[in-house]
C-alpha cells in the first residue's frame, strides 16, 4: 500500500490516554487533514508519526514498510513544518536554507538549485539576505514551510502552518500545498482553521480527546443532503427551552436573544422539507413568542466540528 | 560533515551573540584586570614594606664586586641598592633608607686575587679568618639590625665567597677540569629533562597573576556550562531541535556538532586569556610553555563535557541559571579559585579533587610557578580533566538518546 498508514496508534502518558486507538491512511498526492480541539491529541499524533515519539501501540508504515525513525534513509522521505518558527533567528533566510539543505545529505548544484526554488516558490527570493529577524510573521512562516520542503520529501507533515499570517501570505502557502499535491507527495495538514481544510483538504480526520470521532471526504462528512435552519427568537422561558429539546438546538445569544438551530433534510437542492421546523413554530406560537428572524445556514465543517466535539472550553 | 555544519552554524550564532563573547572573551580580562591592579598592587606594596633595604658601596667597581651585587640582589627579602660613595651610605643609614650597607672597597679584586685554595676551604684560620675586612668589605647595620649585626657580616661573607670561591678553584688546573665536568654534566642533565632552551620563570613576574590569571581561566572556562545548555534550550524552544533530529544526522554526529564549537571557543578564550596575561599583565607562561596547551585543551574539554551533560538535564532557562551558578560559583569555590589552593585546609584540598577545577588549577600551578614543574603530575592533571570530560560527555549523549529519541 502507498503513503502513509497509521493502525491502532496509541499513546498513553501515566493513566491518562491521549492518543487512543487512531487509525487512518493518507494516499500519495492525497492533502489529509487532521483537526481536533486543543488536547484533542494532534501534536502527539503528528509527533508519533515523524518519530520523535515513541507510540505504546499500533504502527506507522510508509510505502508498505514499518517506518523506523532511525533509519536515516527513511527520515529523510518526510518534511516536517512545525507549529513554532524553527528557522535560525540570527541566520540570515539563505543560511538556513543552505544550513537544513546540506543536513538532509544536498550539495553543490543540486543544494543551489533546490533553494533557488524554494525561494521562489515562497516569494523570499529579495529577502534572502535578510535574517528573520527582519521578517514578518508571514515571511518567516514561509521560510518555516520551505525548509521542509529543500530535500523534496514524499511526505510533508503541516502542524498549524498559517498561524497569524496575513491572507495574502495564507493563499500563497496554500497554493504551494496545492502544487505539492499536484506533484505526488503526500500532505498530512493540522489546523484549527476550518476553512482552510475545508479549501484544500482531500479527506479529513476528527479527533478530539485522543479518539477518532470521523473521517471521510469533506462531502461526505458535510452530508449536503441536510440544512440548518436558524430562528431567531427573543428570550425563552425555560419550560419552552425543555419542550424544545431533541427538536432544535437553542443557543442565547449576547444581546439576549435566542437562535434555535433545526437541521432539516433538504427536498431538492435548495427545497427545505419542514418537519421539525414545523412543530418548533407551533411551540412558539403556543407561547406567544414571537419570531424576530429565520434564515438556513448551509451545513460547515465548523458546524460539524463543533456538534462533534461539544462547545466545552478546552485546557 | 553534518556535524561540522552545526559546528559552524553554532559559531556564527554565538560571534553575532555579543552578550555572550563578552561574557567569554572581554569579561574574565576585566575582572582580572580589576582584581590584579587592586589586590595585586596593594599585595606588592606590603611585600615591599616587609623588604630588608641594603645599600651597596661598589668602590672597586670591577667585575667580581658587580657579580657579588647581583647574587646579593638575588636573595629573597633584599631590595639591593647600589649608592654612589660611603658619605650617601652613612646619610642613607642615618635616616632609614637603607637598613645594611655593604661597602667593597677599592682593593676587593686585589685581596680576592690573594686568596687561594687553603683560604676558602678553611675560612676560621686563613686569610678569611679575619671577615669581611679581609676582603677590603665593610658591613653597617642600621638601628633596627643593630642586634642581629653579626648574623648579617655572616650572612653577607657566605654570600661573598659563594661568588669567589669559584674563581679562585678556577686558578688551580686539577680543580679546575674537575669542576667543569661537574657543569657539564650538570648541563647534560638539565637538557635530557627537556630544559634545552626554556625560558625559566621570569623572576619579575608578578606571582599575583601568575596564580590570578590561571584560576580565574578555570572558572570562565566553566562560564561556558550556561551558554551551552542555553543553546540547547534554544534549540527546543525555537523547534530547531526537531528538524536536526529529522535530518539525516544520527544523535552522536548531531551532539558533536552541538558540542564542537563551544570546545573551540573554550580553547580560543583560554588562550587568549593567556596571551592578555602576557602582553597586559606580565605573566609569565612558565618554563615550559608549550604544555600548557594540553592543559588548555583538557580544561575545555571537561568544561564542554559538564555543559552537555547540564544541557541535557535542565528544561528552562532558570533551571539552567540554578544549576550553572553552582557549577560556576560553587565548584570555583571549593577547588581554590578565589584564593591560592595552598590557603585552602588540608581536608578541602582533598575534597576540591572531586572537581576539574582543581584539576587544571594544580596543573597550572605547576607550569606557571616552577622552574622545574613535575610533568609526571602535569599529565595526570590532564589525564582527569579528559576522563571528567569523556565520562559527561558519554552520560549525557545517554540521557539526550533517552530522552529526545524513542527508543
Amino acid at each position: 500500500m502507498t503513503g502513509l498508514d497509521i493502525s491502532h496508534l496509541q499513546k498513553r502518558y501515566g493513566d491518562q490516554t491521549v492518543v487512543d486507538d487512531l487509525s487512518f491512511h493518507v494516499n500519495k498526492g492525497e492533502i489529509f487533514g487532521l483537526i481536533g480541539p486543543n488536547g484533542a491529541g494532534k501534536s502527539t499524533s503528528i509527533m508519533m508519526i515523524i518519530g520523535l515519539l515513541q507510540p505504546d501501540g499500533g504502527s506507522i508504515s510508509f510505502d508498505g514498510q514499518l517506518y523506523n525513525p532511525r533509519n536515516a534513509e527513511m527520515r529523510s522521505r518526510f518534511g516536517i513544518v512545525p507549529q513554532e518558527l524553527a528557522i535560525y533567528p540570527q541566520l540570515s533566510a539563505i543560511q538556513n536554507l543552505l544550513l537544513f539543505g546540506k543536513l538532509n545529505g544536498l550539495g553543490g548544484r543540486r543544494l543551489r538549485e533546490r533553494v533557488d526554488y524554494v525561494l521562489e516558490i515562497t516569494g523570499l527570493g529579495r529577502n534572502a539576505d535578510q535574517t528573520p529577524q527582519t521578517f514578518s510573521g508571514g515571511m518567516s512562516r514561509r521560510l518555516n514551510f520551505g525548509i521542509a520542503l529543500l530535500h523534496e520529501p514524499a511526505f510533508v507533515v503541516l502542524d498549524e502552518p498559517t498561524v497569524g499570517i496575513d491572507p495574502q501570505s495564507r493563499t500563497n502557502l496554500l497554493d504551494a500545498v496545492r502544487d505539492l499535491s499536484t506533484k505526488g507527495v503526500g500532505v498530512l495538514y493540522a489546523s484549527h482553521y476550518m476553512e482552510e481544510v475545508e479549501a484544500i483538504c482531500h479527506r479529513v480526520a476528527i479527533i478530539d480527546r485522543g479518539r477518532l470521532l470521523k473521517q471521510g471526504t469533506i462531502d461526505d462528512l458535510l452530508d449536503r443532503t441536510q440544512t440548518d435552519i436558524c430562528v431567531m427568537v427573543a428570550k425563552l422561558p425555560i419550560e419552552l427551552i425543555q419542550r424544545l429539546h431533541g427538536l432544535a438546538d437553542v443557543q442565547s445569544d449576547h444581546d439576549g436573544n435566542t437562535t434555535l438551530l433545526i437541521r432539516e433534510r433538504l427536498a431538492t437542492e435548495k427545497e427545505v422539507r419542514p418537519g421539525r421546523l414545523r412543530v418548533v413554530l407551533e411551540l412558539l406560537e403556543q407561547a406567544g413568542v414571537p419570531m424576530l428572524a429565520i434564515k438556513s445556514r448551509e451545513t460547515s465543517l465548523e458546524s460539524l466540528f463543533m456538534n462533534l466535539t461539544g462547545r466545552t472550553l478546552r485546557d | 560533515m553534518g556535524a561540522w555544519q552545526i559546528t559552524v552554524k553554532d559559531l556564527r550564532v554565538i560571534l553575532k551573540d555579543k552578550g555572550a563573547l563578552f561574557t567569554l572573551l572581554a569579561l574574565p580580562v576585566v575582572v582580572i584586570a580589576i582584581l590584579g591592579m587592586s589586590t595585586g598592587q596593594m599585595l606588592t606594596a606590603e611585600e615591599e614594606t616587609k623588604l630588608v633595604k641594603v645599600g651597596v658601596v661598589d668602590e672597586d667597581q670591577g667585575e667580581l664586586s658587580e657579580h657579588v651585587f647581583r647574587d646579593l640582589s638575588s636573595i629573597g627579602g633584599l631590595k639591593v641598592e647600589k649608592i654612589g660613595d660611603r658619605d650617601e651610605a652613612k646619610l642613607q643609614l642615618q635616616n632609614g633608607q637603607s637598613s645594611i650597607v655593604v661597602i667593597l672597597g677599592k682593593d676587593f679584586h686585589n685581596r680576592i686575587n690573594d686568596l687561594d685554595l687553603a683560604d676558602v676551604f678553611d675560612a676560621d684560620h686563613g686569610k678569611l679568618a679575619q671577615g669581611l675586612s679581609a676582603l677590603d668589605m665593610h658591613v653597617e647595620s642600621g638601628a633596627e639590625f643593630a642586634s642581629v649585626a653579626e648574623l648579617i657580616q655572616y650572612v653577607v661573607l657566605s654570600a661573598v665567597l659563594k661568588v669567589v670561591a669559584p674563581e679562585v678553584i678556577k686558578r688551580n688546573p686539577l680543580f679546575s677540569r674537575m669542576m667543569n665536568r661537574m657543569i657539564q654534566r650538570h648541563a647534560d642533565e638539565l637538557r635530557s629533562v627537556g630544559g634545552s632552551g626554556s625560558q625559566p620563570v621570569k623572576p619579575g613576574s608578578s606571582i599575583i597573576f601568575q596564580t590570578l590569571i590561571p584560576a580565574f581561566l578555570v572558572m570562565f572556562a566553566f562560564f561556558l556550562v550556561n551558554i551551552m545548555s542555553n543553546s540547547f534550550i534554544s534549540e527546543r524552544k525555537l523547534g530547531t531541535l526537531r528538524r536536526l533530529q529529522m535530518s539525516r544526522l544520527s544523535p552522536v554526529q548531531l551532539l558533536w556538532g552541538k558540542t564542537l564549537p563551544f570546545l573551540i571557543v573554550s580553547i580560543v578564550q583560554c588562550l587568549l586569556l593567556f596571551l592578555a596575561g602576557k602582553l597586559m599583565f606580565g605573566m609569565s607562561w612558565g618554563t615550559y610553555p608549550w604544555m600548557l596547551l594540553p592543559v588548555v585543551v583538557t580544561t575545555s574539554v571537561s568544561a564542554t563535557g559538564m555543559g552537555l551533560l547540564l544541557a541535557t538535564i535542565v528544561r528552562t532557562e532558570s533551571q539552567v541559571a540554578s544549576y550553572s551558578t553552582f557549577l560556576v560559583v560553587v565548584l570555583a569555590g571549593i577547588s581554590g579559585c578565589y584564593m591560592p589552593r595552598a590557603w585552602l585546609p588540608e581536608l578541602m584540598q582533598k575534597v576540591s579533587l572531586v572537581t576539574p577545577h582543581a584539576w587544571a588549577l594544580i596543573a597550572y600551578q605547576e607550569l606557571l610557578t616552577r622552574d622545574h614543574p613535575q610533568m609526571q603530575l602535569v599529565c595526570e592533571c590532564c589525564g582527569v580533566l579528559m576522563t571528567i570530560g569523556s565520562v559527561c560527555f558519554a552520560i549525557g549523549a545517554w540521557r539526550f538518546r533517552k530522552s529526545e529519541y524513542p527508543s
